[in-house]
């Protein structure tokens, strides 16, 4: 979750300054990314069986 | 009297603090004189008296040394020092300590761009916000420490943070654009990382101030006209010999390494195993992400509070016994100047905080305290403000608050100075190549008694602290070493002999030349005391063996 935490934290530190529109771009590719590395992790942890 | 005056004395004396932290002491303290330390200062030395580097090349743009093509500047500064102070370790550490004292001066005047414009705070803060920031990076240890020594990156700093006071400056009086570019074209020769650093720094600015440049765009081409001048020598070079441009980079970048290839190999491998249609497996285990992630792991690893505070670099020659590189009384300081200085929206200043250990993130040795250094200019005017905002706002404005953050940094300070003087010399001297010095002061006598010498190449490469401590003229050096062919796996080179010292890439003793006439040098317990007479021996300031002069049993 090592990409999600970094565009948390952007988003966090930047949200004063972004515009709206930025914003919910920001929170969608955070939310999409988010998603990925969720079912991801999911993958390796219950198909493969390591940590990924 | 006046106010200005006493801000001009408090910052005098300030500076004058931070030039006697750094060079007090200075060819004591690191305990030895690194093996890059002197690569700079032979380099110098024989640019001073030929123009020409070790391997003969004419001022050459980078500096191959190991294998690892160094940037120049650090020798191209040392070369003034050296004519005046001789060929020693003060003379090549000097540029660093003087530059590092500069510095200071440069981020009183970046935090006053930085946070006085259109300041809605009061008088009072933004008085003592710049020279908290000059104090605080005054006896910063890890920015003491990289002033310290002839490494790179506190020549790095100076140019990188005065680039940057030009950027910000320039907004209202554009010549500062030229100071500017030249300043970053410095950082560019001074090292390898700021040409990832000040694109992405250039990048920052031109994102947040992209209005007030595009008024002013006429005033663009004569910094970039200089700029441009004054790296093309650097261009040129690389169109001749590509290792100028990437030859670093092929011995620490992660996308030379095989650490994620491996990793994907391993992942597609185990999915293979388990009959995974391929494309599934590359949707979860592909290059992009694998990388992606290395390189944010890698980033993060750099705000991380071991690093930052307690452990420090785990990498030789960057670790201090027992601390960080930061006060931790800093750190409540830097997490309220952050929250105010992101509420009131200074983007570039939190770009310039996220930008600064960004390269560091592409090599395969994090954290790394020297290619994350740029994190020490933010950093420090964030803590700054955060420091000057809470004292003085009510009730912390009271003296007792005031006295107890002194408190902590003076405990802070002396834990360093501890740890720098006593504990690092005692538990880490062979970081910093101790005992090479006395060793070639004790071979020096014995070097024309013996028509042969073997030498182990461990503790610092031989060949490049005889040159250096012996000040081994052009006309002596460049005839009698002989360079290896073979490059090793990462990328670094081998001295064969130099003068009659032969120097075994490998010193194995039972396969090194039994000879009754020959000189050998071990280091530690390499040579067997049983077989050998011993002339001579250097110790670490703990009383372990660094080295042996010895011959064979007669």
């Amino acid at each position: 979750m090592t990409l999600t935490v970094v565009l948390g934290t952007l988003l966090f530190l930047f949200r004063p300054t972004l515009a709206p529109r930025a914003r919910i771009v920001f929170i969608l590719l955070l939310v999409l990314i988010g998603s990925y590395e969720a079912v991801r992790l999911l993958y390796h942890r219950l198909v493969i069986g390591g940590g990924g | 009297m006046k106010k200005s005056n006493a801000r001009r004395i408090a910052l005098a004396s300030i500076i004058g603090l931070a030039f006697l932290l750094r060079v007090v002491k200075l060819s004591e303290y690191p305990v030895g004189l690194y093996s890059d330390e002197a690569v700079f200062g032979y380099n110098a030395y024989l640019l001073l008296h030929t123009g020409r580097d070790e391997f003969g090349r004419l001022w050459p743009m980078s500096l191959e040394s190991f294998g690892d093509w160094k940037p120049p500047m650090q020798a191209w500064l040392a070369i003034p020092v050296i004519k005046i102070f001789g060929l020693n370790e003060f003379a090549v550490r000097l540029p660093s300590a003087i530059l590092g004292t500069a510095t200071i001066l440069v981020i009183y005047l970046l935090a006053k761009e930085l946070l006085f414009k259109k300041s809605t705070h009061n008088a009072l803060r933004t008085t003592y916000v710049p020279l908290s920031a000059a104090l605080l990076l005054a006896i910063n240890p890890w920015h003491i420490f990289m002033s310290r020594i002839a490494m790179l990156v506190a020549v790095e700093i100076f140019f990188m943070s005065l680039g940057v006071l030009g950027l910000l400056k320039g907004l209202t009086r554009p010549r500062w654009w030229v100071v500017s570019a030249a300043a970053f074209a410095g950082a560019i020769y001074s090292y390898y990382g700021s040409r990832v650093t000040v694109p992405l720094i250039v990048a920052a600015f031109t994102l947040v101030y992209f209005r007030k440049i595009s008024r002013a765009w006429r005033a663009l081409f004569f910094p970039l006209l200089i700029g441009g001048l004054l790296i093309l020598p650097l261009v040129y070079s690389s169109f001749l010999d590509s290792r100028v441009l990437t030859g670093r980079a092929r011995t620490t970048s992660i996308f030379f390494n095989d650490n994620v290839r491996l990793m994907l190999w391993e992942a597609r491998t185990q999915a293979g195993v388990k009959n995974i249609p391929p494309l599934v497996t590359r949707f979860f285990d592909n290059k992009l992400y694998y990388y992606a992630r290395d390189i944010a792991v890698r980033y993060l690893s750099h705000f991380s509070p071991g690093f930052l505070f307690f452990r420090g670099d785990s990498h030789p020659p960057f670790k201090l016994a027992g601390l960080g590189y930061l006060h931790t009384v800093e750190l409540p300081m830097f997490l309220l100047g952050l929250w105010l200085i992101r509420n009131e929206r200074r983007s570039f200043l939190l770009l310039y905080l996220l930008a600064a250990p960004f390269v560091a993130s592409l090599t395969f040795l994090t954290p790394a305290a020297n290619r994350a250094f740029n994190l020490v200019i933010p950093w420090t005017i964030i803590a700054a403000y955060g420091l000057t905002s809470l004292l003085t706002v009510r009730p912390y404005s009271h003296a007792a608050v005031k006295s107890l953050v002194v408190l902590f940094y003076l405990v802070s300070l002396s834990l360093f100075t501890y740890s720098y003087l006593q504990l690092t010399p005692r538990q880490l001297p062979h970081h910093w190549h101790y005992g090479r010095r006395e060793l070639v002061e004790k071979l020096a006598p014995l070097l024309p008694r013996y028509p042969i010498v073997y030498m182990s190449n461990q503790g610092g490469p031989p060949y490049i602290f005889l040159a250096f401590y012996l000040a081994l003229p052009p006309g002596e050096f460049h005839p009698t070493v002989v360079r290896n062919p073979v490059i090793n796996e990462l990328g670094w080179g081998h001295v064969d002999k130099i003068l009659n010292v032969i120097i075994p890439r490998e010193f194995v003793w039972n396969e090194v030349p039994k000879k009754p006439d020959a000189l050998y040098v071990g280091f530690g317990e390499e040579i067997p005391q049983e077989e050998v007479d011993i002339l001579n021996r250097i110790y670490y300031p703990n009383g372990k063996v660094a080295y042996t002069i010895a011959t064979l049993k007669q």
